[in-house]
């Protein structure tokens, strides 16, 4: 019975599992990718000086404002911390100014000191953030859909995979090195059990974050009306009639400064309704750096007097805990050693997901009638792993690559970027299917870690934030980000070189081995 | 604090790995015998123990458990890297 019940939780982790390993590497890889967001933000725009005093960019910004779109209904001021690449301003023209004009024309960004900038047109790393659940080249519903049932496949994959590998927990610390699928095995289960906690977290806190999507019939059956349930999630003060008497509006910054004290964590987020107006309002929402949940509070200011007018009432217990499980998936709040925990538990997930892939090849490679000519199944999912384990971290040093290389007058240059990315990747994939996979896998790899080592030494070259220049000046985030694209290449190189390297294991040696020892 | 915390997450997970026979084979010798089995496993809760205070005081009560849970991963991690990886120290006389 017992036996049998594993068995079955065996084939279901390994079908969970493989049907959607390509997806869930690709969701893997950007969500670890993203918890460097801010710093890759910052990677991405070389020629921006460092935000050192974010009061100064809040101060810019409100002077831009106030001579760029005076009449304007609505601003939105989005403050930097000291991570952030830059601050940048959007507005909402009065009626009828905004026909006609993209969002270009009502956006800018702020410098560090307080100038609107124009940097090189880039997602940075707000890409890697948007294409961990949005995917890319199609409307977002459908990619979270996707990527919400790949979690789920998830789940069961992890839940399955504790009963089928049950000697995971006893074997804890073993690794057989050079025993073919045995090692394979060996290596699954150890970046799966070392990260189990946060494989867990990380998949279940992800649905929860999709939730209201995925399980839209609470909210339907309990609020009448469509608005009612997002109103009680994301409260606000009442709207403000505009007075049209012109009152000169409050020093911004001050208010900013002010909002972060009562709230008790520092202010991401700046809206100023009818600026310049007597019926100005200044709203302060609070940044989730300093908090677990991710539905933070906010502040409304009367915009001419200063006074608070408005605060969030405080969440119920149910909201919180929704929001804490967003927090805990996003990391937000989460200082730089807690950063790094979590973006090496992404790796040991990414690992997780990509041995699993290459497992299934190894375990039936052996079993081939023909190894020369596997059969269609075997051979999709062989190329396939090539494409997308090999393809996608090659794809995002291209992607790296294009930041540094395209123009900076490019035409729509930020998603230039993400389709050299697609186009590499797509090559890649082609690439994947013609050659041979022992030679495609260490070609992409070695290929990967050239990529990625020779940035940091690009940068050194060609740009003003090379590794001396950063470590001078002590601007660690920088740095880091330079120093971690050159050990992931470093890593890269060495993985290609093992495959380089690598004579098929046969099995028979083994046995000779074992009947030897039993003689 | 941090630090001390990962160090201590790290002294956890080699007291586990060594309350088991093929690691105490590698680097002490010979299987592990029973009360040392016994003796090291509680070290190691212990130290976990402390792994968790010390998360506590370098995050505070909110995020402590997390950088707790965070620290004991990286610890198993690193011990799992060096026992099977790293130099082939022994501790024993044999």
């Amino acid at each position: 019975m017992s036996k049998s019940f594993r068995q079955s939780q065996a084939t279901l982790h390994t079908w969970s599992g493989l049907l959607v390993g390509w997806v869930l590497f690709i969701v893997f890889v950007s969500g670890t990718t993203a918890y460097w967001r801010e710093a890759l933000n910052r990677w991405a725009q070389p020629e921006l000086p460092r935000v050192e005093d974010p009061a100064r960019v809040v101060r810019g910004s409100q002077a831009f404002l106030a001579k760029k779109a005076p009449d304007a209904k609505t601003w939105f001021i989005t403050a930097p911390s000291d991570r952030s690449a830059a601050g940048s301003v959007f507005w909402v023209p009065a009626k009828g100014g905004g026909r006609g004009h993209g969002r270009r024309d009502t956006s800018a960004t702020i410098d560090a000191e307080g100038q609107p900038v124009t940097a090189r047109a880039t997602r940075g790393g707000d890409f890697f953030y948007r294409f961990h659940f949005d995917l890319f080249y199609m409307p977002v519903i459908w990619a979270r859909w996707i990527v919400s049932i790949c979690a789920m496949f998830m789940l069961v994959a992890i839940l399955s995979g504790i009963v089928t590998h049950k000697k995971i927990f006893r074997d804890f610390f073993t690794f057989r090195g050079g025993k073919g699928q045995r090692s394979w095995l060996d290596g699954h289960n150890a970046v799966a059990v070392l990260g189990l906690p946060f494989h867990l977290m990380i998949t279940y806190t992800g649905l929860v974050t999709l939730m209201a999507m995925l399980m839209p019939w609470a909210v339907v059956a309990n609020y009448a009306k469509p608005g009612a349930f997002f109103d009680l999630t994301f409260p606000q003060a009442p709207p403000a009639e505009r007075a049209d008497r012109p009152a000169p509006l409050v020093d911004i910054a001050s208010l900013w400064r002010d909002g972060a004290r009562r709230l008790g964590t520092p202010v991401d987020f700046i809206a100023v309704t009818n600026p310049g107006d007597a019926a100005a309002r200044v709203t302060m929402s609070a940044s989730n750096r300093a908090m677990l949940s991710s539905y933070t509070p906010s502040i409304t200011y009367d915009g001419v007097t200063g006074k608070v007018i408005w605060a969030s009432p405080p969440s119920g217990g149910a909201q919180v805990t929704a929001g804490a499980m967003i927090g805990l998936h996003a990391g937000r709040f989460g200082d730089y050693p807690m950063r790094w925990l979590y973006f090496l538990c992404g790796i040991g997930g990414s690992l997780m997901v990509a041995s699993g892939l290459v497992l299934w090849t190894v375990k039936r490679r052996e079993k081939l009638p023909d190894p020369e000519r596997p059969h269609f199944g075997f051979h999709l999912v062989e190329r396939l792993n090539v494409g997308v384990v090999g393809g996608y971290p090659l794809a995002i040093a291209g992607f790296l690559w294009a930041n540094r290389l395209l123009p900076v007058g490019l035409a729509d240059r930020a998603n230039a970027e993400v389709n050299t990315m697609f186009a590499l990747w797509g090559a890649v994939l082609l690439f994947a299917f013609v050659r041979k996979p022992v030679r495609a896998w260490a070609e992409l790899l070695g290929l990967t870690g050239a990529l990625l080592v020779a940035l940091p030494v690009f940068d050194m070259i060609a740009t003003p934030k090379g590794l001396p220049a950063t470590i001078a000046a002590g601007d660690w985030v920088l740095a880091a980000a330079d120093l971690t694209l050159l050990a992931l290449g470093l890593c890269f190189g060495w993985a290609a070189n093992r495959v380089r390297r690598h004579r098929p294991y046969v099995r028979r040696a083994r046995d000779a081995e074992r009947v030897a020892m039993t003689v | 604090m941090i630090t001390l915390c990962l160090i201590v997450a790290v002294a956890a997970f080699a007291c586990f790995a060594l309350a088991t026979d093929p690691h105490h084979r590698k680097r002490i010798g010979g299987p592990c015998p029973k009360p040392r089995v016994k003796a090291l496993r509680a070290a190691a809760w212990g130290l976990l123990g402390i792994g968790f205070v010390l998360a506590m005081l370098a995050w505070g009560p909110v995020f402590g458990a997390i950088g707790w849970a965070g620290a004991i991963m990286a610890g198993a991690a690193a011990t799992f890297l060096f026992l099977n990886f790293g130099p082939a120290w022994k501790i024993g006389p044999h």
